[in-house]
């Protein structure tokens, strides 16, 4: 089997808008490693959970393909095996839950629905709830309104791992939770991980949190991947403008944190009227000639297994930073 | 000089619990103060007595003394009517709500609402109320034809800034904000705090920010807060607290932070959680949680200066340097 779990290339996703179509995924490429934990950044309505949703087959493609080991996801009984493969968690523990059901219910919910013998569903719910450190004598038989966040959140997660799936696609999932439970919450995910040699993808607009947690992060920009590599080098020395931006915004808890910084100016562009070129080229603080004309795929740039979609880095551009990306 | 705001022992109870247990606070002109703290700890209750808006299940006692330069004579907050009090908020103070963004009105168009705060407190010609309303949008980096839009025409950042418009609409001396950033992403996160400070230096406004985010917080503020079941157990200076901080509780708080270019890693939990106000320990309310705690945190430690405006309320400061603690209770997640 490859060190690949799940390949998704040149993938996009149209909705129909008022004003057009919006693009809101537009050729986005991306591997999703064994046991890694992928991260996923970039500002809202850059199309990181449209990403999750089509990574789990819950919206159609309107072109490109996502690949679970290597056989390519299309038609009813291919997702059926995806969402026994990969599970997903949601952002408001409060809304995923069914209100009317029991956690035993919810959590033996995909045991049901993928066919598993009834016989086997005990077992798997308390394994489950052990995993994510819930009692199951204490919790079974109580309903989600008698759960805190916290405990919501870890009553989803266990309903994802009950199928032992080899991947968790987690969308933004500590973004409403307060700050002793979120990293109560991410404690169970990383040991999860360790553990089983779980693969999560991880979506968040927390760059730092991102940084502290994932082997590699990708950042979406307008509908695609623009830069990706191992956190630390995508954070720490990131190599397109954007991620630069970015990683420039986050707030220091430091005592002389009162650095002046350049901030991104304006906004996300509305995804029905993405620019021509390098769709960045409008806030870019490093643009130049052919930027607003030639589209950047992604290209070396930075450490080995570092890419950026920057014509900073097309050795055919003559810039200073091919060079600079060489000894990086 | 007096302080723009001095609070003095503001008590807040819910059926005889303590949700604010004590609390001071001094706000100068133009200064920019932190609070900080988990969830439950009293940051918005302080705050939202300071505008008297506590829902009516809740008791409020202590003086709140408001001084500002556009009042002839000291407001007693405590002492105002609700009607007397229609006549400070907004116009001597204004509050940004948590999640803020979703607190417009929905079927009103942005600059009808701006009109509605201004004309409540002044009376002012339609061609000056235009006028603000343009300035207003401007101040806050909206283009002025974005006020004929209705809320959900705009996208949350733009909301966001239509807010902090709406509490400077009649120029007060003193905004509250109550976690304005927690709903947006970084980049606009970082415009919002950044408006809140050239707000601050252009207007000279006193800015209180209430934020979980020890990050926010270093850069946006002067002084800073450390809020714990309804106390303050730590403040000061942002530079001292931030590079020495005094109690337990403050420096997990900054441990639980991640430093980029630090080590990688998840930081462990605070064990357990806040108390319940019914509930509330002996002695130090953080003993139970703290890895420090000894025989004499079953007494109170009161709130005692030690540098510089600089004060903690633990019995064992000045910290000097932090003894390793058990390493159940440190050791990164990671590893």
């Amino acid at each position: 089997m490859s060190d690949v779990l799940m390949d998704v290339s040149d993938l996009a996703v149209h909705f129909k808008a008022r004003k057009g179509t919006a693009r809101a995924l537009d050729g986005v490429s991306l591997e999703w490693r064994r046991g890694e934990i992928l991260g996923v950044v970039g500002e809202s309505g850059c199309g990181k959970s449209t990403l999750a949703r089509a990574m789990m087959g819950l919206v159609k493609p309107a072109a490109g393909e996502v690949s679970l080991n290597g056989e390519t996801v299309a038609g009813r009984g291919r997702v059926r095996e995806l969402r026994r493969r990969v599970q997903m968690i949601f952002q408001d523990p409060y809304q995923t839950l069914n209100p009317r059901q029991r956690v035993r219910a919810i959590v033996a919910e995909p045991l049901v629905v993928q066919g598993v013998p009834k016989d086997e569903h005990e077992a798997r719910v308390r394994r489950a709830m052990e995993d994510v450190g819930l009692t199951a004598e204490h919790f079974l038989t109580r309903y989600p309104h008698q759960l805190s966040g916290g405990q919501r959140q870890r009553v989803a997660i266990a309903a994802a791992l009950v199928l032992e799936p080899d991947g968790l696609v987690c969308d933004e999932p500590v973004s409403m939770l307060d700050a002793s439970v979120r990293s109560q919450i991410l404690a169970v995910l990383v040991e999860l991980q360790r553990r089983r040699n779980l693969a999560l993808v991880f979506i968040t607009h927390d760059l730092s949190l991102a940084w502290s947690l994932c082997d590699r992060i990708a950042v979406m920009y307008l509908g695609r991947v623009v830069e990706q590599g191992s956190a630390v080098d995508v954070i720490e020395r990131p190599r397109h403008p954007y991620t630069q931006a970015l990683a420039a915004a986050i707030p220091v808890p430091s005592a002389n944190g009162d650095a002046k910084r350049e901030l991104l100016s304006g906004e996300l562009p509305d995804a029905t009227a993405i620019p021509t070129g390098c769709r960045f080229h409008p806030r870019c603080p490093r643009r130049f000639e052919p930027c607003d004309r030639v589209d950047p795929g992604l290209m070396a740039a930075g450490a080995p297994d570092q890419l950026a979609a920057c014509l900073l880095y097309d050795p055919t551009q003559g810039r200073a930073e091919v060079a600079g990306a060489a000894d990086g | 000089m007096s302080a723009l705001l001095d609070v003095r022992d503001l008590r807040v109870t819910h059926n005889g619990h303590p949700i604010v247990d004590g609390v001071d606070l001094r706000i100068e002109p133009g200064e920019a103060v932190g609070l900080a703290g988990e969830s439950g700890c009293g940051k918005t209750t302080t705050a939202l007595s300071v505008m008297k808006l506590l829902p009516s299940a809740l008791r409020q006692s202590g003086k709140i003394t408001l001084t500002p330069p556009a009042a002839k004579k000291p407001i007693n907050i405590e002492r105002r009517t609700e009607r007397g009090m229609n006549l400070v908020r907004w116009r001597h103070v204004s509050l940004i709500f948590q999640g803020a963004m979703n607190s417009l009105d929905p079927v009103q168009r942005v600059e009808a609402q701006i009109a509605e705060a201004i004309r409540l407190h002044e009376q002012v010609s339609s061609k000056e109320v235009r006028a603000r309303i343009d300035e207003l949008l401007t101040t806050v980096g909206l283009t002025p034809s974005l006020g004929h839009r209705y809320a959900h025409q705009l996208s949350g950042g733009q909301r966001q800034r239509v807010m902090v418009a709406l509490a400077l609409a009649c120029r007060p001396s003193l905004v509250i904000a109550d976690e304005p950033t927690t709903a947006l992403d970084v980049v606009m996160q970082a415009q919002v705090l950044q408006l809140l400070e050239r707000l601050r230096a252009e207007l000279g406004l006193a800015l209180i920010l209430i934020s979980h985010d020890m990050g926010v917080l270093a850069e946006t503020c002067d002084r800073i807060a450390i809020m714990y079941a309804g106390r303050i157990v730590e403040a000061g200076p942002v530079s001292a607290v931030f590079s020495s901080p005094q109690h337990p509780y403050t420096k997990r708080l900054l441990e639980s932070l991640p430093v980029i270019g630090a080590e990688r890693g998840l930081a462990s939990p605070i064990p357990g959680g806040p108390p319940d106000p019914g509930a509330i320990p002996e002695g130090c309310r953080f003993r139970p949680r703290c890895p420090y705690a000894a025989e004499e945190c079953l007494s109170d430690p009161p709130l005692r200066e030690l540098s510089g405006g600089h004060a903690t309320a633990c019995h064992f400061a000045p910290w000097t340097e932090w003894p390793a603690v058990d390493a159940a209770t440190t050791a990164g997640v990671r590893g």
